[in-house]
């Protein structure tokens, strides 16, 4: 049974109580609401990410296997100055959108440039295929990136408003019902008493 | 040339190709001094950081931190040797706790 909270069983008392009852009620409801919503969203998340970071995580690894063989031929400092010379212009910005109340990222990136501007004396074509692979998978990260951020943020939230959702159903909704039950009790207590007085003064007058 | 929005944090040979995206590579080793490095990282105001998954494993501390702030957004990415899955195990964790099921395990099965 739920607690009841320390009350005043006065009519005024009873009222007040009513009233937030309709009020967590309907905050309740709003709540469960907006948890459903998010919830949705939320699946639909895990499910992109589930195919994005599959699809990443194959790609990543032929480029590791093109990269591995360049790099038997050429040694680190060639592979570093061939990457210092890209022209590859890179540039994101980041734009949010509105997830029920939460702002969720949104990236928008336009790269520009071709990352193959190095030398080919110091290099291998193995290098080539693999910056290629990596170039196509590149938007993919960034995407994997947003989404990822994205169900964390939501993530965090859901578990905010199922913690809000439980304490409304499980704690004050019932706590003001008991109460309510409470005061009545206690009122329609005190009206009998003040019948049964009203009855013996009235008999009282009566014998006089 | 460099973004200053993006950075990928590992070792040499697993993030090498990001700087030809003109992203900011930083090559640290598993250590405690990569560690401050890392951290010190993540608040030079990023907005991605690519991370290896093999060194986000030994500092998921510092990624737990972050994950749900704003900005910077860590992404774990598998490294030359291969995925270890910690990337995945990360995210069914941010389900259990969301949904209170593991509903990806299910769904892996299947």
């Amino acid at each position: 049974m739920a607690m009841q909270f320390a009350t005043n069983a006065t009519r005024m008392e009873l009222l007040r109580i009513k009233k937030r009852l309709v009020l967590a009620h309907r905050g309740h409801k709003l709540l469960k609401d907006k948890q459903d919503a998010l919830m949705r969203h939320f699946l639909e998340l895990v499910d992109t990410i589930r195919e994005l970071r599959k699809e990443v995580e194959e790609k990543m690894q032929r480029c590791f296997q093109y990269f591995l063989m360049s790099r038997i031929s050429t040694s680190r400092p060639y592979i570093e100055e061939a990457l210092m010379v890209s022209n590859k212009k890179l540039d994101i910005e980041f734009e949010s959108k509105q997830v029920l109340n939460l702002q969720v990222p949104v990236i928008v990136s336009r790269v520009e440039g071709d990352i193959r501007s190095y030398g080919f004396a110091h290099t291998t074509g193995n290098l080539d295929l693999g910056l290629q692979l990596f170039e196509e998978t590149f938007p993919k990260l960034l995407e994997l990136a947003q989404a990822e951020k994205g169900l964390y943020l939501i993530g965090d939230d859901i578990e905010k408003t199922r913690r809000r959702v439980n304490a409304l159903e499980y704690i004050l909704i019932p706590g003001l019902e008991e109460t309510r039950r409470y005061i009545q009790i206690k009122l329609n207590e005190v009206e009998r008493g003040n019948l049964t007085r009203l009855m013996k003064v009235k008999e009282l007058i009566r014998e006089d | 040339m460099f973004s200053t929005k993006i950075a990928a944090v590992g070792d040499f040979d697993s993030v090498f190709m990001f700087q030809s995206m003109g992203v900011q590579v930083y090559a640290v080793e598993e250590s405690t001094k990569g560690r401050e490095h890392f951290s010190q990282i993540l608040k030079q105001g990023f907005e991605i950081v690519f991370l290896t998954e093999r060194l986000g494993e030994k500092w998921s501390d510092i990624i737990q931190e972050v994950s749900t702030k704003r900005k910077p957004t860590v992404v774990l990415i598998p490294d030359q040797k291969g995925s270890t899955g910690f990337a995945l195990d990360r995210i069914r964790n941010v389900v259990k706790k969301a949904v209170g099921a593991d509903i990806l395990k299910e769904k892996r099965e299947t």
